[in-house]
């Protein structure tokens, strides 16, 4: 309950309080043919102002940035400076980010349907594929800059701490590997929250499925154990943050997998449903 | 204006929407009746492309909602005040809204202001009563200068003071020639603001029109200790008589129905022009 905020009365001494902006007989052709239609670039806009106005999202993001030079700091006081390499660094440095971004992403896309925001969101802008287009590429604009963050504040810490980290492009293949999974992350998250619309499933599913799945795969069999590489998402991350990408097919496949499924799934959904 | 032709829509086996065709013409506020559960609500997000129609159509401002180039600038609509985000602030709900009409986010302390919630802008909306949440959902409705305004049960958690304000609001906006379409359960509610009349039961249409329209020019409520003898006298001299709770309604003016009750020695303990009444002939025939 609030006191202050209690709506006052009206204003009572306008005698016109709101008005359609049609003051003639109103005709859609002639006051909205000259409209623009919303542009690519606006939605994305609007959806990355939706992303960073609720404590939840503004909270996670600064947590996930601020973290990466603590952990870094934590990794080298515990381990010590010795025998360092640029990965370890990166990677420490970017342990949050790689929990954070999924579940961020996901609640971009979700959120408007926890909260129903939903239905003003596409009864102002009917198509709603590029809405979820914008909201995806939202994710992907703020993953891109947690990344940056965290990887710069670790060359940061590590310099500052004098650890050699090796030749430069060594360096540059590292931050770019651990930049692109943090990209997949945070597609991850995008692709389970278009197929489930719904934050805590999206946030158990990217986060868990790829863990469980492992898991349910080693159990099996070891014959499937061997055909892991190929469906296990931790895999292709895991080679990502070396630096490199061993197998471009086993990456190929992963994605199809766990990311382009889901979403391609998710926006049919999203396209066919009734919004209520 | 918005024209549904032939709208029907199922969920499962339950018909919710059943070929219902109606208008509501721009320059007038139509309100749209019907009891709970009679496929308003789902009518409404059919309108704006939000449901699906299994067959049918309707159009707003003479296209259908998905070919309006910027619908957020066309129609405001209130279909849920409780779809506004509850972790964002009144304030940030209007500019994002704003945005997406392609309009200054600069308007949104005048849209504020006009809605009676300046003090309570940058307030998060899970601290909103309902009915400052209703106030918020006309000012994001506001924020394109739509020419359409859809909204259902608007007037759900206002006081009297803020249903007057609300109702007045929409009367400008429909003198000024914008389409307002308003739906209610409750058609003492509307009654004052109300050009016209949609009423729906079951998802079918059941009668549209002016309110003279739907009663005919000279309606008279009436009623007598011994209700049933007048409607005999009543009928016996030639009126159709509707019968409801509170008496009955005559097309006949209150001399005429007079004339019979005396003629029959009946004692009247109710006589007055139907016209400002409708809410018999609303029960009267969403009952049926």
């Amino acid at each position: 309950m609030i006191t202050t905020g209690t709506p006052t009365a009206p204003p009572t001494s306008s005698t016109a309080p709101l008005s359609p902006a049609t003051q003639a007989a109103p005709s859609t052709t002639s006051r909205h043919g000259h409209l623009r239609k919303p542009s690519m670039l606006r939605r994305l806009r609007i959806e990355l102002g939706k992303t960073t106005d609720t404590i939840s999202g503004s909270v996670l993001t600064a947590v996930t940035i601020a973290a990466a030079p603590l952990l870094v700091i934590l990794w080298i006081t515990t381990e010590g400076s010795e025998g360092m390499t640029i990965d370890v660094i990166v990677g420490a440095g970017s342990l949050a980010a790689a929990f954070l971004v999924p579940i961020l992403s996901a609640i971009v896309i979700t959120s408007e349907w926890g909260q129903g925001s939903i239905v003003t969101t596409f009864a102002m802008d009917h198509a709603r594929l590029k809405v979820m287009v914008a909201k995806i590429l939202a994710g992907l604009v703020v993953t891109v800059v947690v990344a940056a963050a965290c990887i710069g504040s670790s060359l940061l810490v590590a310099t500052i701490a004098g650890i050699d980290l090796g030749p430069a492009r060594d360096v540059l293949g590292t931050c770019l590997g651990v930049a692109g999974a943090l990209v997949l992350y945070s597609l991850l998250g995008s692709a389970w929250g278009a197929l489930t619309l719904n934050t805590p499933f999206a946030i158990v599913l990217a986060l868990a499925g790829p863990q469980v799945a492992n898991t349910l795969v080693t159990l099996m069999s070891d014959r499937l154990a061997d055909a892991g590489p190929w469906f296990q998402f931790s895999y292709v991350v895991g080679d990502l943050t070396q630096g490199a990408v061993e197998s471009w097919p086993k990456l190929v496949s992963v994605v199809a997998l766990w990311i382009v499924v889901p979403l391609l799934l998710g926006l049919r959904r999203v396209q066919r449903a009734d919004i209520a | 204006m918005i024209t549904t032709d032939h709208l029907t829509k199922s969920y499962g086996h339950q018909r919710v929407v059943d070929d219902l065709s109606f208008t509501a013409p721009a320059g007038s506020v139509t309100a749209f009746l019907g009891p709970n559960g009679a496929g308003k609500s789902t009518t409404m997000r059919m309108i704006c492309a939000l449901a699906r129609p299994d067959s049918g159509a309707a159009l707003v401002s003479g296209r259908p909602y998905t070919d309006l180039p910027h619908p957020g600038r066309v129609v405001g609509q209130l279909l849920d005040s409780s779809s506004l985000h509850r972790g964002r602030t009144g304030a940030e709900i209007l500019r994002l809204a704003l945005l997406t009409a392609d309009r200054p986010t600069s308007a949104g302390a005048e849209l504020l202001a006009r809605v009676g919630l300046t003090d309570a802008a940058t307030k998060r909306v899970r601290a909103y009563s309902l009915g400052m949440r209703q106030r918020l959902g006309l000012a994001v409705a506001l924020a394109g200068e739509p020419e359409v305004l859809i909204l259902d049960e608007p007037f759900n958690g206002l006081d009297p003071e803020g249903i007057h304000w609300f109702r007045r609001v929409l009367r400008s906006f429909a003198d000024d020639g914008g389409t307002v379409l308003l739906s209610s359960h409750l058609l003492a509610e509307v009654e004052a603001v109300a050009d016209r009349y949609v009423v729906i039961a079951q998802g079918a249409l059941v009668t549209q029109g002016t309110a003279q329209e739907l009663l005919g020019d000279d309606s008279t409520h009436a009623d007598a200790d011994d209700r049933p003898a007048l409607v005999s006298a009543l009928t016996a001299a030639g009126w159709a008589v509707r019968e409801s709770d509170s008496g009955v309604v005559v097309p006949a003016t209150p001399a005429e129905v007079g004339r019979v009750a005396h003629a029959a020695g009946l004692p009247l303990t109710h006589l007055a022009p139907a016209g400002g009444g409708l809410e018999d002939l609303f029960l009267q025939i969403t009952a049926a």
